[in-house]
């Protein structure tokens, strides 16, 4: 069946800041936990895989969105990672959030995914850094 | 239209220390993982016998990254053609694979995940370093290690 249901400026907007202001819930700055193996089936699921590292967000942590897009304020790097792995997937929690809090997940890979590493490879003591992150809201 | 969400990985640097530490552990690693961990570490001391490369810089896919509070722009030094045909034999692959096939440095991701982290940190750790290393010599330009853009 067709969906022919459109959402304007004005709700993409209210979409995206609803989704991004979440991160900024608890005491922040929300945070960013980048983990090995495949992404839990449910954003509420434990965990899997192995912690790598986490990346803290900026408070607040995302602009004002427009058209539809948020875009992410400075993104810290962890200067030491925790464990070295293959980055597969990520979760947002507010600072205060417990694992099975998390707000959103998604994805890591050197291309295709939601979150692009050039080298998705970690190495414990080393450095992650996220350079843009964007939550986009579509018209449908 | 493209979402960005770029992230970036930067290893410690490495040094013949190191490196022989390195090769120790593979030598008592399973089977798969000491050979190609040993191959990996033969990678890194082919690359070592030439100088770094002197060719002009060019941005890193990551951009510009937040480290210690100060904003980092960050660059990748390209090798020359010679190097690259010089290491070629020693580096895994990390182009795409038509189909749903595995790369080199996709495979030996996955072998060395099997190393535990809490029963054999060590290992893990040298393993996915000498891989890190090996990803930055596949994409044909000097590693930019964490160190280099740490303030």
């Amino acid at each position: 069946m067709a969906n022919l249901f459109k959402l304007g400026t004005v709700c993409r907007d209210a979409a995206a800041n609803g989704i991004v202001d979440a991160l900024d819930g608890g005491t922040p700055p929300g945070r960013m936990e980048h983990r090995t193996g495949a992404q839990p089936t449910n954003v509420a699921d434990a965990s899997s895989g192995t912690l790598l590292g986490t990346n803290l967000f900026s408070n607040p942590a995302f602009g004002a969105s427009s058209t539809g897009v948020a875009t992410a304020s400075a993104i810290s790097s962890d200067t030491n990672a925790d464990a070295s792995g293959t980055a597969g997937y990520f979760r947002w929690y507010t600072g205060a959030g417990g694992d099975t809090a998390a707000l959103a997940q998604g994805n890591t890979a050197t291309s295709g995914a939601d979150l692009n590493f050039d080298n998705n490879v970690i190495v414990a003591g080393g450095v992650i850094a996220v350079s843009a992150f964007t939550v986009t809201m579509p018209i449908s | 239209m493209v979402t960005p969400r770029i992230g970036g990985s930067f290893a410690p640097s490495i040094d013949e220390a190191k490196l022989a530490t390195y090769r120790t552990l593979a030598e008592s690693a399973p089977d798969m993982v000491r050979v190609e961990m040993l191959k990996l570490c033969d990678m890194v001391a082919v690359f070592w016998e030439t100088p770094r490369s002197t060719l002009p810089g060019t941005p890193h896919p990551v951009g510009q990254v937040q480290v210690n509070g100060r904003v980092i722009s960050t660059w990748v030094t390209p090798l020359a053609q010679e190097e690259i045909d010089r290491i070629w034999d020693h580096v895994p692959w990390s182009s795409a694979v038509p189909g749903e096939h595995l790369n080199e440095c996709e495979a030996l991701g996955q072998l060395f995940g099997g190393i535990s982290n809490e029963t054999n940190k060590p290992l893990r750790d040298a393993a996915f370093h000498l891989l890190w290393i090996g990803v930055e010599l596949s994409k044909d330009r000097e590693p930019l290690f964490s160190d280099q853009i740490t303030p």
